[in-house]
């Protein structure tokens, strides 16, 4: 079900992320009991690390928004046998880099997601920083949630806080899903 | 001035914050910080609490709202009670909202002003630390 081609780039990829200080790793399914448990694993090392009270923040924010947005989609994986693989394939990866944080995470997603999600990144990904904000307040003021009570508001949040552009990327895995991985940047705050 | 009306107190747990609204003196208290993956579950507390408010409000309701930080489900419960409180405010009383933030916490700062423009009420904007 899992093709080779994907876990030889999810090894590639933590090998170049290795390259910074690891400060946390974990692999397997994220359910919302989990959430809590690396959050608050990953917080002393942040406090330890950063003097800065604003990169503090920004980092255990994007953490709050990619744990949540990986929980979500778990969510979706059935629980039978044959989906036990795929569960596996979520990843996640926090170091500390020379200029600042650095957030690795990959999970599983319907395919179906694949098209909407990719859009939703493009779109945030060409707006100014006061394109940014006003996109965040109108979303906000509209109150909708999703079906699953997500708010639509994770990635636009993360763009806000960091200041810079998502990068992601889509490999099929099955016939009905792509691991959806993504690197998040958080520089240091000056 | 309500005296039917009970407290409503919750201790601020990892992903929710304390809460603290006092019917008698109008004060109302939201601290710490707030990222539960289900947050309208936690928040529909406080949306209920504030239906009994309304019927009875104080002459003048004080808001402070003091987080760490928020998830972004949250931020939306938030205004969502920040709105209610209004509301049930200005049947016969006044409103006041004081959004603290920690010194050098600009973004902080910023999100109070986005708040305070989206529930159209002015806010008080204080630094602390």
């Amino acid at each position: 079900m899992i093709s080779e081609k994907t876990t030889d780039e999810f090894s590639a990829l933590y090998q170049t992320m290795h390259n910074g200080q690891v400060l946390l790793t974990y692999k397997g399914i994220i359910n919302f009991e989990l959430v809590n448990s690396l959050l608050a694993a990953i917080e002393p090392k942040i406090t330890f690390h950063e003097d800065d009270l604003r990169t503090r923040k920004a980092v255990m924010n994007v953490l709050v928004e990619c744990l949540q947005n990986s929980a979500h989609h778990g969510d979706s994986i059935p629980a039978s046998k044959e989906y036990q693989e795929l569960g596996k394939l979520t990843l996640l990866l926090v170091t500390k880099t020379k200029n600042g944080y650095k957030v690795y995470t990959g999970n599983p997603v319907r395919k179906e997601k694949v098209s909407e999600l990719r859009d939703w990144l493009e779109t945030i990904n060409v707006l100014s920083p006061e394109e940014l904000r006003a996109a965040y307040k109108k979303i906000l003021d509209k109150g909708e949630f999703s079906e699953k009570g997500t708010a639509g508001l994770g990635f636009l949040d993360i763009a806000r806080k960091t200041g810079q552009r998502l990068e992601y990327s889509f490999a099929e895995v099955s016939s009905d899903f792509s691991i959806f991985s993504y690197t998040i940047n958080i520089p240091q705050k000056t | 001035m309500n005296t039917l009306l009970e407290p409503l107190v919750i201790q601020a747990s990892q992903s929710t914050p304390y809460v603290h609204f006092d019917p008698i003196k109008g004060v109302f208290e939201i601290s710490g910080r707030s990222t539960p993956e289900h947050p309208t579950e936690f928040y529909s507390k406080l949306n209920t609490w504030l239906a009994h408010y309304a019927g009875h409000p104080s002459m003048q309701t004080i808001v402070r709202v003091q987080l760490e930080y928020f998830n972004t489900s949250s931020s939306k419960c938030l205004l969502e009670v920040l709105r209610r409180i209004i509301h049930a405010s200005k049947k016969n009383g006044k409103v006041a909202i004081e959004w603290i933030y920690e010194k050098r916490d600009e973004e902080m700062r910023d999100t109070g002003k986005d708040f305070s423009e989206l529930v159209g009420v002015p806010f008080s904007i204080v630094m602390t630390g």
